[in-house]
Parts: structure tokens; sequence; C-alpha cells
């Protein structure tokens, strides 16, 4: 009989190896007007990981992602305090224009938002605008790798002048991932790219952020404990405008330090 | 965790798996008890009886495996109530296997039926099963109280009921030598004591899930033991 020899899968307490840092956030804080949504988060992100961000609504998770691509800027009142080093650069520094900041920082959202233009020109429009190639030739490789990389080629190839919204949910939330990758992007955010999908969009989703993180950092906000768990490798958890506890995911919901995780993710707080 | 789950279904179910598993906790710790004490007694109907109430704790198990798996797939478990369960699967088959041993005992009880010139070493079981089931009561007070220290203490005082069991090996191959007639009541007492041995393995076992059910992590470090019974030997004189 041959001899069995299993690998065993690695003990939580194996420490990964630690890869490079890309994002770090230093006391940041976030005021609506007087408001204090967000207190002093201290926060490293590293490179081809998926982070998951979790608490109940209103803890500051979404307030939170949004500064990493400064669309809080666009909230009137809104005011961001600290500092988030991207390689080693601060986001909020004078000269980093935001718009070149959100071409490197892409995001998806809750709901799949498809441009009212053809499956093909979501794609280019990003590309188009950062002028990032010169041909068709080009624009249509371009088009090609985004949708391949989103997992959509092969459902879209031969309809790709139709409109994007004619798609289903879970195809246009792939459609609107192609779109943020298609500009090369260094971090995704995902705002609960999930919640509005069925289970088998979801599944397709999720399969699609492992594939991702090989080449990009991934931040991924979601109100499911078991997404969270499934895909990330970094999980943390937000109360109340604070950054309670933050490790890697497996220890998070296996055996939280916080009593208020614990509670959290058992089901005991709201 | 002290705090109420706000789905308040998911409590009540949380708290009969473990009003199981304490009901079949001292099931076990009774059968051994009454076990030991028709061994004492020569007690064969007592013995019978003790065989037919083992069926009882074959049903709570089973019950506790399926309400564990329901729990699992209804709830998506995460940290403490995950682990929970999780020790309630693994302590129900450790307290299983203690009720399959004590109706071992009785049905050993009822072949030897009198072993009348063997009482030092029936005396002997009989104080090695008094301290197992101590240790019983006490690994089930742990587990209600989720005390991991009380649980950790379970765990260090299996190596008295190793020593015990170490010298009473010694002693019966004495009896079996001194005479042929003594050889088959030895035997079933030798596996008396060994069952009785085992269940502390299993006591102690259920005091690790405990600590893990706690703090999320197994205790630390080789627990002591010192049973010897594996490496005696006894020349004929």
């Amino acid at each position: 009989m041959a001899e069995i020899n299993v690998t065993l899968p690695p003990r939580e307490s194996t420490p990964a190896a630690a890869s490079k840092i890309k994002l770090s956030a230093r006391n940041v804080g976030v005021f609506y007007g007087a408001a204090n949504a967000l207190r002093d988060v201290n926060m490293d992100f590293e490179e081809n990981q998926v982070i998951s961000l979790i608490g109940p609504s209103g803890c500051g998770k979404s307030t939170f992602l949004r500064c990493i691509n400064r669309m809080n800027d666009t909230i009137p009142g809104c005011r961001v305090v600290g500092s988030i080093n991207m390689d080693g650069t601060n986001i909020y520094s004078a000269d980093i224009d935001p718009v070149e900041l959100r071409a490197r920082v892409g995001m998806v959202f809750q709901k799949p938002n498809p441009f009212p233009k053809s499956i093909y020109d979501n794609i280019a429009y990003g590309p188009r605008i950062h002028g990032m190639v010169s041909t068709k030739t080009e624009m249509d490789e371009v088009v090609e790798w985004a949708l391949r990389s989103a997992g959509l080629w092969e459902e879209v190839k031969d309809r790709l002048l139709q409109p994007g919204t004619g798609l289903s949910g879970g195809q246009q939330q792939r459609l609107c991932i192609a779109r943020a990758i298609a500009v090369h992007p260094e971090v995704i955010l995902m705002d609960e790219p999930c919640s509005a999908l069925d289970p088998i969009a979801t599944a397709k989703v999720e399969e699609l952020i492992d594939e991702l993180r090989q080449t990009f950092t991934i931040i991924i906000v979601t109100h499911s404990m078991q997404q969270a768990a499934r895909v990330s490798q970094r999980t943390a958890f937000f109360h109340m405008g604070n950054l309670v506890e933050e490790g890697p995911t497996d220890v998070i919901f296996t055996k939280p330090k916080d009593q208020r995780t614990g509670a959290y993710i058992t089901g005991r707080i709201g | 965790m002290d705090k109420e789950h706000i789905v308040h279904s998911y409590d009540t179910e949380l708290n009969q798996l473990q009003n199981m598993i304490a009901e079949m906790g001292g099931l076990a710790e009774m059968q051994l008890a009454r076990a030991v004490a028709a061994l004492v007694k020569y007690d064969a109907d007592a013995a019978n009886d003790i065989v037919e109430k083992d069926r009882r704790i074959d049903e709570l198990e089973d019950a506790i495996d399926d309400l564990a798996v329901r729990l699992i797939a209804k709830r998506q478990p995460m940290a403490g109530d995950l682990r929970t369960i999780i020790t309630g699967l693994k302590v129900s088959s450790n307290l299983e296997r203690i009720g399959d041993y004590a109706k071992n005992i009785a049905k050993r009880t009822v072949t030897i039926s009198s072993a009348t010139g063997l009482r030092g070493p029936i005396s002997t079981i009989a104080r090695m099963a008094a301290l197992v089931q101590s240790m019983i009561k006490n690994v089930l007070d742990a587990y209600i109280a989720h005390d991991a220290d009380k649980a950790d203490d379970v765990r260090a005082r299996d190596q008295e009921v190793d020593q015990i069991h170490s010298g009473l090996f010694r002693e019966l191959l004495t009896y079996m030598m001194e005479d042929p007639r003594n050889i088959t009541p030895c035997t079933h007492l030798l596996f008396i004591a060994k069952n009785i041995e085992r269940v502390g393995d299993h006591v102690t076992s259920v005091a690790e899930q405990i600590h893990y059910m706690v703090h999320g992590e197994l205790p630390l470090g080789e627990r002591p033991k010192q049973d010897l019974s594996s490496f005696t030997l006894v020349e004929p004189k």
C-alpha cells in the first residue's frame, strides 16, 4: 500500500510570513460637523491580503473605508484627521490629487452601479479618461483582460456592445469589479459588495476576491460574518466609532480577545 | 459569555445542549458508582440493571450529536458558542465511553458472581472508583460553571488513579501466581481496574475540552502520567 502523508493544515498560531505594508492608518478620526464618527484608528494593511471590516451599522467601518480613497472629501462638513500612508506617502497631503488617488484605490459599492453604457464602454471609460491607452487594439486588450480577471469574459464576449444594465445583478457586480480593475489600481475597496446578490452570485464574487488578492490589496466591508470568515485573512471589528480589535480572521472568529467582539460575532449585540 | 443572544431560541438550544451533557454526565457518574457497589456486594441483579440503564446514555449521545449538528447548520456559531458546541460533541463521546466502561464492569460482576478470597483488591478497586467518581463530579461542575481552573485541577488528579492502577496490577498478578483458581476472577478484576483507569483518562479528556471551551486553546504541556502497568513484570518465585 502506498504511504499516505497528508499535509497538515497550518495552525492559526503559526504566523504567516509578513509581507509588505501597503497602507498604514495612523490616528485616523472622522467628524461629520461636530459629530465624531470615527476615533483614533491605527491599522496596517499588508499587500495581497483581504481585510474585512465588520461591525454593527453606524460603527464607523464604511466611514473608515471611504477615508482610504478620500471619498469623504465629497461630503460637505466632513473632516478627516490623522494620516493614511500608502507606500509611505500620506494620501491626505496637499500634493495628492484625489482623482489620481481613486485610480490607485478602486471602489466597488453595495448596489451594482454600471454606467448606462455598453459593457465595453463601462470598462473602457476609466482607462480612457486616465489616458492609459492610445489605440483601439490596446483598449480591446484592456477590456478583455479586465473582464477575464473578473470572471465575466466568457459570459459577455458576444454581447460587449449591449448595455451593462441588461446583465443580471451578479454579472453587473462583476462588471463593476472589472471596471474598477481596468485602471490597474493597487487597492480595491468593497462596501458590502454581495449584499444585493443571491448566494450563487455571492459565491462567484467571493471566488473572484480570492483570485484578485494575488494582484491587489482588498479591503471589504461586510455585514456577513460568514463572508468575512470565508474571504479574508485579517478582520477588524469596529464598534461605536472605535476600532475594537484587529487580527487574523481565524482567531477573531474562534477566540476573539475583546468581549465586545465576542458579543457581536455570536449575535449578542446589534 | 453571560449576555443573552438577540435570538432567544439560540440560547434555549444552547442551554438544552448543556443540560443534556449534564444529565449524561450525572448518569455516567451514577452508573460507575452503582457498578462498583454491585461488584463489592456481588449483586448480580443490580449489575444487570446497570447494563440495561446504559441505553439512556447512548440515547443522550445521539440526541446531543443531532442537536449540535442542527445548531451548526442553523446558527453558524462563532467564537465561544462554536467552542461550546464542538466541546459538547467531544464531551458527549467521552461520557458515552464512560457509560460503556461502567456497563462492562457490571457484566464482569455477573460473570465472577463470587470471589470471596479477593476482598483486598476489590476494596482497592472501590477506592480507585471513588476517586474517579469525584473527578467526574468535579469535571461536570467545571463544565457547567465554565471553570477552566477547576477542570485543570481534575486533569492533574488523574495520576493518582494511574498510581493505584499500577499497584493493583502487580497485586493481582501475585494472587494469580499463588493459586491458579484465582486466575479467572483476577483477570476480570484486571479488566475492571483497567476500565476504571480508562474512565479516568476520559475524564481528563473532558477536562481538557473544558479548558479549550473557556480559553480557545488546549492546556499547555503534557499531563502527568503515573500508569506503570504496561512495564510491570512479576516473576514467579
